[in-house]
């Protein structure tokens, strides 16, 4: 798996030209070189230091900082189940389990560590907030996150993702206003109502 | 506000001493100045600021502005603050003392402590810092992390991951020092871990430096771990023996064997560093492969061992009759490169006073008989200091891969270039340093002379402009190349006349330009010429003394400034060779030179070896050359001999011996003296006071010395320049034609690192050797059908060997490289001397063949 001429060009062409120095092109040329192939091998390590004078070594250093970038393959879905607060106190580890469950993997497979299913259609993990919590438990599909999905929904979620799109759907605090907050003495600062005067 | 130039000093307080350091001084290196030391871990002076450990927190309070209510002090890294008037630095608040607490128990906390097994034990910041500065007790009752132990990162380091404090020296020395970043941290925090792509082995040359730099037992050698504790090692002060550069080094020895090497702090030679070269490869002195005693060959030419007194009386016997029967210059002796002054000295004596002969050479191969190719100048063969590579303006390397030949000198190189110097890279092929050149000459092998004359032509074109404006007068020169355009001199060094100019421009521009010519270039026939034309250059950029010609060997200029080069009608050393061949020349004596290996034609190296009536050799190693010997001494290794040596410019270096040698082996000097004695003309030594004494008042570029070898940081010396130079310009030969024939010329060159005998003693560096290669261009492999990673043989005038075969962009169309250290037998089994070009074809080697068996 090697980078295609195309990248090769956006790379030489629009990446490196944006920044004061060559290796500052090192991120949207890893994140190109995984849409492209949907992870990072040691070819691309190469390929990617040569274009930007770097060391192999240097690249592939970079890419495993960041866990977003996968140094091995991955399956053709990558599920990932909010492991943090929110999440977790609405019943995420459960959610979770159910979904290792489903697919045939092991549960309570802690940290970051991604387990994958022998067909190579899904790949799972937990990760760290996404910033949805007001949907939680939050589970991310592929750069897309869907939620509440709790545990009895896994089914259902597995079978139909759509259905548990939180595109489109109106954020609870932030349309419904001060009501949909029914939190005993919270005076809060609830944003105002759509179309008042600011 | 009216804006004042930056002050060039502060005056700040440090525990309530006052003292002034020049301005953009660190904390840390103001509190050293105060005579306080701050601990640190991550802190280098050598590396850039990573402030990642956090052991150097000091309270810091920074004057406030006139008018303002003082600001309260704060705990700050000392290492990334640099100072500013006023500022108070206090190393031991409470804070601070609390802050570097808290880091200890941290770093122990992930530590795991096992001291015991540890070879940094006893010598590492980590345990001392602990000491002075942590917590007596620890708290921490969990489980410690663990990870990988004894990994290796190439088989010449290993990593401890549960040792590494995180510190980043290691990966900040790769990337910045040799520019090699192939060692970093994956992953992060509490996961991270030292490992480089693929985990291949690290090939630097110069990867054994981060065992020095890491402050804890987390990087350890290969070769040293489990060997010694750091109070059982005695010291010795030396110098490499390794390569012309001459690091300093320190012999730490136990049981009177070498242990380890490592470096010796001076900052005008190799700063802090020394190669994995010189670091790993001393094993050789303790070999029980050495030579013990000598060996005399008998009536029937097998060689068996002697007494001294036997050897001694053989040598000079059949010395003595071919003196008798042809004359001295019958004789030709060979050797010096890698020794002492004093032995140096005593050869030189030895050949001139006793064998009478003028045919002595050092520079194994050499086509010309005139030393220093500069002598026409009033200059030396080298002229500058090492350490002012640092701040040259512009940079040329012609017929030298520095990462090979002068390695440490390259780490100073590159310094140069980060700092500004542009480098400008002239060879066949590639090197290491094309990697940040400025700008590069592919030039046709054996053309440098057409290609520096380009570059003067290009300035008779465009003459420098000096500081006032006013353009050079280079009308002299115009003659001196004798009409010989851009576009002529360009065509026959195969490149583009604009990359000349251009090259010339920036020459002409810099304000330090620095020239460095390889080794090889001054022992070729057409050496007098190229000293011309670079001594020209000189002149016409202004800077004559700016030209260098780098020597083969540790003390290659010690063998030169000894006189260890041809006499008054004396011939060079590939001559004298050729005439041994001939059998005009009847005896050889060899002193530490395998010329087998080394001679430029291995047929005829052994042809020299079988006609010579008489072969006389000094050997550590049983060597093939020394299995052809009449006579051998078994010398002794650089770890065992006290005295000097000279390293490429010029700086006479002392040498304190390591390892007391067995009495079956004598210092070269000693085994001089006594043949001499027995030859009835003695020089009569028996200490090396005394060969020192008499060399120092003998030679005259040590005439500066004035009698006393110099201390620790060593001294230059120069020959005094030759009373009959001029200052007109000196003309140049015309520019030879090249005549590309069919073939792909052959390249060569050494390996900083190839399958000699020295080396394979120590096996964990042998195993980084590659395989014996050749390289070619993708064309030429396309054109020939042959493809990368087989075997090919190379067919050239001398006969054939087999190579794996390189195919990459590395050389150009037309030339083939391989190196000729490595493989056996060598490269130079397929070239004759005396031919200017060796030209050869390469072929696959049939798989039918391999599976016969050979
Ligand atoms: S291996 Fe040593 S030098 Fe490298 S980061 Fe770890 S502690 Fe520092
Ligand atoms: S650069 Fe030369 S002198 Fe220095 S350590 Fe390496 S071989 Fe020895
Ligand atoms: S905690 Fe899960 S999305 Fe924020
Ligand atoms: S020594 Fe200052 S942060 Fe490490």
């Amino acid at each position: 798996m090697s980078l295609s001429q195309a990248a090769r060009d956006r790379i030489v062409n629009d990446f490196i030209p944006r920044y004061p120095s060559k290796r500052a092109a090192l991120m949207p040329s890893l994140w190109l070189a995984q849409e492209e192939a949907g992870w990072l091998g040691p070819e691309v390590f190469e390929e990617v230091g040569e274009l930007l004078d770097l060391h192999p070594t240097d690249v592939a250093s970079v890419a495993s900082f960041y866990v977003m970038f996968h140094r091995r393959k991955i399956g053709d879905r990558l599920i990932e189940v909010c492991e943090n607060p929110s999440c977790f106190l609405n019943g995420s580890d459960q959610t979770y389990a159910r979904i290792c469950d489903r697919l045939g993997l092991e549960a309570g497979h802690g940290g970051h560590g991604m387990q994958t299913t022998p067909d190579g259609k899904f790949s799972v993990r937990p990760t760290e907030c996404l910033a949805a919590c007001d949907y939680a438990p939050v589970v991310q599909v592929d750069l897309r996150f869907y939620g509440p999905v709790h545990e009895a929904d896994v089914d259902a979620f597995l079978a139909n993702m759509e259905a548990f799109s939180i595109q489109g759907k109106p954020s609870v605090s932030m349309a419904n206003g001060p009501q949909a907050v029914p939190v005993d003495g919270w005076e809060g600062h609830a944003p105002p109502a759509p179309g008042s005067a600011a | 506000m009216t804006a004042s130039p930056p002050p060039a000093t502060v005056t700040l307080t440090v525990d309530g001493h006052e003292v002034t350091v020049p301005a953009g001084t660190l904390a840390v290196e103001a509190a050293r100045a105060a005579g306080v030391d701050v601990p640190v871990f991550c802190y280098h002076p050598k590396l850039s600021l990573a402030g990642a450990c956090r052991m150097c927190m000091c309270e810091i309070g920074m004057a406030s502005p006139p008018g303002q209510p003082p600001r309260p002090p704060a705990m700050m890294t000392s290492c990334t603050t640099r100072v500013s008037n006023g500022m108070t630095i206090n190393t031991m608040a409470p804070g601070a003392l609390k802050a570097r607490e808290g880091v200890i128990e941290f770093l122990l906390i992930n530590h795991p402590l096992d001291c015991p097994v540890c070879d940094a034990g006893g010598e590492c910041p980590l345990q001392d810092n602990s000491h002075a500065w942590g917590p007596k007790e620890s708290r921490f009752e969990e489980q410690k992390r663990l990870a990988r132990k004894g990994a290796a990162l190439s088989p010449l380091v290993v990593l401890d991951q549960e040792r590494c404090i995180v510190c980043y020296r290691c990966t900040r020395f790769m990337d910045e020092v040799p520019g090699e970043a192939e060692l970093s941290f994956f992953n992060r925090g509490y996961t991270s871990q030292l490992r480089t792509v693929g985990d291949e082995p690290m090939k630097s040359r110069f990867q054994g430096n981060i065992i020095d730099l890491c402050p804890c037992g987390a990087l350890t050698s290969e070769t040293y771990r489990f060997k010694a504790r750091p109070q059982d090692l005695d010291h010795a002060d030396s110098v490499c023996g390794q390569c012309p550069v001459g690091c300093n080094v320190m012999l730490d020895t136990r049981s009177n064997e070498v242990a380890r090497v490592r470096p010796r702090q001076n900052e005008a030679v190799n700063e802090i560093w020394i190669c994995d070269k010189g670091r790993f490869a001393h094993h050789y002195t303790s070999s029980p492969n050495r030579l013990s005693g000598p060996w005399v060959a008998g009536d029937g030419g097998e060689l068996r061992t002697s007494s001294w007194a036997e050897a001694h009386g053989s040598a000079a016997v059949r010395l003595q009759a071919v003196k008798e029967k042809h004359g001295g210059a019958a004789i030709g002796v060979i050797g010096g490169r890698n020794l002492t002054n004093e032995d140096a000295y005593a050869l030189a004596r030895f050949a001139a006073e006793v064998l009478e002969t003028p045919n002595v050479d050092f520079r194994v191969g050499a086509e010309t008989a005139v030393a220093n190719p500069l002598a026409p100048f009033g200059l030396n063969a080298f002229n500058t200091t090492l350490a002012q590579a640092e701040r040259a303006g512009a940079i040329l390397l012609i017929g030298t891969d520095v990462y090979d030949e002068v390695p440490v000198q390259w780490l100073r190189i590159r310094k140069g270039a980060k700092a500004g110097a542009k480098l400008i890279v002239a060879n066949p092929r590639a090197t290491e340093a094309d990697r940040i050149a400025f700008q590069r000459l592919r030039h046709r092998p054996g053309s440098e002379v057409a290609l520096v004359t380009g570059i003067l032509a290009a300035l008779v074109e465009t003459p420098p402009v000096d500081g006032e404006g006013v353009a050079r007068d280079l009308s002299g020169l115009s003659d001196a190349i004798g009409g010989t355009t851009v576009e002529v001199a360009a065509r026959h060094a195969g490149v583009k006349p604009e990359t000349v100019r251009a090259v010339a421009a920036t020459l002409a521009g810099a304000k330090n330009p620095l020239v460095y010519a390889g080794a090889r270039l001054a022992i070729r026939h057409d050496a007098p010429s190229l000293g011309t034309a670079l001594g020209n250059l000189g002149r016409a950029l202004g800077h004559p003394e700016c030209v260098n010609f780098f020597v083969e060997g540790a003390n290659g200029r010690g063998a030169e400034f000894a006189g260890l080069v041809p006499g008054d009608g004396g011939v060079p050393a590939g001559e004298i060779i050729a005439r041994a061949a001939s059998g005009q020349i009847k005896a050889l004596y060899l002193v530490g030179e395998n010329i087998l290996a080394t001679h430029p034609d291995r047929a005829q190296a052994l042809a020299a070896l079988e006609a010579a009536d008489v072969v006389v050799v000094h050997e550590l190693f049983a060597t093939e050359t020394a299995s052809h010997a009449d006579v051998v001494f078994p010398a002794v290794s650089i770890a065992e001999k006290d005295g000097s040596i000279t390293n490429i410019e010029g700086r006479v270096q002392r040498i304190y011996q390591a390892v007391r040698p067995s009495p079956d082996r004598l210092p070269d000097w000693r085994i001089l003296s006594d043949l001499s004695g027995v030859m009835g003309l003695g020089l009569g030594y028996v200490a090396t006071s005394e060969v020192t004494r008499d060399l120092l008042a003998d030679i005259p570029a040590y005439a500066s010395l004035g009698g006393k070898l110099p201390g620790s940081e060593g001294a230059i010396t120069r020959e005094p320049a030759d009373a009959g130079h001029s200052d007109s310009w000196p003309t140049i030969a015309p520019v030879p034609v090249f005549e590309p024939g069919d073939g792909l010329t052959l390249v060569t060159w050494s390996e900083l690192v190839g399958n000699e005998t020295i080396v394979a003693e120590t096996p964990e560096l042998l195993t980084t050797v590659p395989e014996a290669y050749v390289e070619i261009n993708r064309d030429d492999a396309s054109r020939l059908g042959l493809v990368d990673g087989t075997q090919v043989e190379i067919h050239g005038p001398g006969g054939a060997v087999e190579r794996v075969l390189r195919v990459n962009g590395r050389v150009p169309a037309g030339v083939c490289f391989a190196p000729d250290n490595l493989g056996s037998p060598r490269i130079n089994a397929v070239a004759r001397h005396g031919v200017e070009f060796t030209v050869v074809t390469l072929s696959p080697v049939q798989e039918a063949a391999l599976i016969g068996g050979r």
